[in-house]
């Protein structure tokens, strides 16, 4: 058995044991022989015991080991966490300064995350959040947020 | 003969023709590039569906998967780097062929035998599903209910690799399906007091995260696929004709093995390729030639993963059961074009169920010249680079799912899901599992909970009726035959 499997085997278990938790403090409803609980309660139990069997051995592996060392480990998970990191600061941001900066900023920071150069990525970030704004705002009518920064169509 | 007139009528109005070519060029353009699945294609498109006619939206994901899994054989052969998963099985001998500097042959047989077993799949699609309708209209919620939970384990038993794990996965998915109010008590669950998690986790926003989002993240640690040297193709589709009626036999059991795993939920083209060239292999009369540039495996598994295809929407439009993780998405835009899944589909909806035939033989058939230039452009889309493709991906994602659900919530939820999906595949926890149990997770409970009201709290009529008792032993026997079958093997050992 591997780490990550010790690792995922304690977070599944935790996960049943959380949602078991959650399933008892659910109430129950009179003259329904099942009530809202039911189900929680069977996939928590179904976790727990999919955890006893990883932790024993019998369902670890399963997963390539050896992508794992491909990258210096830090950088690693700095670029892995860019993605989700990104999208929460355009959930944040894209109110309040509008859809075209925001949309701007998430190609400009994948793109520069991933190895492209300033000089390539800008126009795309400007000419890609151009389009996808012409597509989604103007034709197809979906209210994106214009905030600081409009285009005149 | 007039639903036949009528689904003519749906299917030659000018929007559906224009969506077939348009959403058949960006499956080709999509499948095409590594990193990027079929089943990424669809959930990406989802969000312009939504503003289409029903049949149109229905006609772009037909058209774009089906494109995307033949697409995804170009860069398998050329660079060895399937550009889906459901080239992975055969790439090492496609590529045996570009070694050998033949790579038309290898191009033009995953082509020629892709719109074969497309065309295949469609016939088993338009005989076992109006077959199955007449059955499926006698199921009361105790048969959809064994059906679901059927389907939730054949979702366990089929996934490579660890089946403990896809267990864990599906539960995860199942976990997450609970959260909301829509359940037939109508109490809150798992909530944690927020407003927006009550109508519960949209399946669309969950979708795009798992495959599309999660794709991003894992192109930040894997290295940059190498660049496409150019280079002149010949006759892509000579030789063809050939291959057809020398590997016959092989072509027809590929399309057979396809279109069986597609009907099973949750396995899809990768499972119906790793199959059937294996099947391919061990039933050869030359199996030392597989591997060395050899069309026989590619002959079977390229027809078997577009056979599997139109296969996978049997379950999928009759009972609402994903086939794989294409049609799970597909789900979620036929109950938003109010083309609900189910038996009466296929009696009230009959225009639309031709309709929708029609076009996977369309889409099958135009995608051989389409695919052609598709090989010869293959330099010109591969010259893209990936901070390009990813970075636009991850922006359409967040506006996509906006448009969708008119919430910036939703992103949120992309982007939990998006981590989530990540992680499990990244740790051999099947994502195909646990998508099915996010899709299919209401229907059981649902269908659980009614048939215990009606019956008053017993669990007799869950036994009692023909259909049921069937299914109901169907299940058992997977949930539990495993296992035993482990314990006799280990107690034999023993002894």
């Amino acid at each position: 058995m591997t780490g990550s499997d010790r690792i995922g085997g304690i977070v599944l278990m935790a996960l049943g044991a959380a949602c078991i938790v959650g399933a008892s403090r659910l109430p129950s409803i009179p003259g329904q022989p099942v009530g809202p609980s039911v189900f929680p309660y069977v996939i928590g139990a179904a976790l727990c015991l999919c955890a006893v069997l990883i932790l024993v051995g019998i369902g670890a592996g399963g997963h390539d080991e050896e992508e794992a060392v491909a990258e210096t480990p830090r950088l690693h998970l700095f670029r892995l966490i860019g993605p989700p990191v990104i999208l929460i600061a355009y959930y944040l941001l894209v109110e309040r300064v509008g859809f075209l900066i925001t949309g701007f900023g998430v190609i400009l920071a994948i793109a520069l995350l991933l190895g492209g150069r300033l000089r390539f990525a800008l126009p795309l970030a400007a000419v890609m959040t151009v389009a996808v704004y012409s597509i989604f705002a103007s034709l197809l009518r979906v209210p994106l947020p214009e905030g600081l920064l409009a285009l005149p169509w | 003969m007039d639903t036949l007139l009528s689904s003519f009528q749906l299917i030659g109005s000018f929007e559906v023709l224009a969506v077939i070519l348009l959403s058949s060029i960006y499956g080709l353009v999509i499948g095409c590039i590594p990193g990027l699945s079929a089943t990424m294609a669809t959930a990406l498109l989802v969000p312009i569906t939504f503003y289409l006619s029903p049949i149109a939206a229905v006609a772009a994901i037909i058209s774009a998967s089906a494109m995307a899994i033949f697409s995804g054989d170009i860069p398998g052969t050329l660079l060895r780097i399937p550009g889906t998963p459901a080239s992975a099985a055969y790439t090492h001998e496609a590529y045996a062929f570009t070694r050998r500097g033949e790579p038309e042959i290898a191009l033009g047989a995953a082509l020629w035998f892709s719109a074969v077993g497309g065309v295949f799949g469609t016939f088993a699609l338009v005989l076992i599903a109006p077959a199955l309708a007449e059955l499926a209209l006698e199921f009361s919620s105790y048969e959809y209910f064994w059906l679901g939970c059927l389907g939730l384990l054949c979702a366990t038993l089929v996934a490579s690799g660890s089946q403990v794990k896809a267990m864990a996965a599906l539960m995860i998915g199942l976990l997450a399906s609970c959260i909301g109010m829509e359940n037939a008590a109508g109490t809150p669950r798992f909530t944690f007091g927020s407003i927006e998690m009550l109508s519960g986790v949209d399946v669309i926003a969950a979708l795009v995260g798992v495959f599309a989002v999660a794709e991003v993240m894992r192109a930040m640690i894997t290295p940059e696929a190498p660049r496409l040297p150019r280079r002149k193709f010949g006759s892509i589709l000579g030789g063809q004709w050939a291959l057809t009626k020398r590997y016959k036999k092989q072509m027809m059991r590929g399309n057979v093995v396809g279109v069986l795993i597609g009907v099973l939920p949750g396995a899809g083209a990768d499972m119906a390729a790793w199959v059937s060239y294996a099947i391919s292999k061990r039933f050869s009369l030359t199996p030392e030639k597989f591997g060395t540039g050899h069309p026989e495996g590619l002959v079977e598994a390229g027809a078997a993963n577009n056979a599997s295809l139109a296969s996978g929407w049997v379950p999928s439009l009759l009972f609402g059961i994903p086939g794989d993780t294409i049609t799970a998405i597909a789900i979620g835009v036929l109950y938003m074009k109010g083309l609900n899944p189910g038996p009466t589909l296929f009696t009230q909806n009959a225009d639309s169920m031709y309709a929708i035939y029609w076009i996977f033989l369309i889409a099958n058939i135009i995608m051989i010249p389409l695919g052609i230039l598709m090989i010869r452009g293959t330099t010109y889309v591969l010259q893209v680079p990936r901070w390009a493709i990813m970075s636009s991906v991850l922006l359409c994602c967040a506006v996509g799912v906006y448009a969708v659900t008119n919430s910036f919530f939703s992103i949120l939820i992309v982007t939990a899901f998006g981590v989530v999906g990540f992680v499990l595949d990244r740790f051999g926890y099947s994502v195909a599992a646990f998508v099915l149990g996010l899709v299919m997770g209401p229907m059981v409970e649902q269908n659980f909970v009614t048939s215990l009201i009606k019956s008053g709290g017993s669990l007799v009529p869950f036994f009692d009726r023909p259909a049921a008792a069937v299914l109901a032993i169907l299940t058992l026997t997977a949930l539990f035959g495993p296992m035993l079958l482990k314990l006799v093997r280990l107690s034999r050992r023993l002894t």
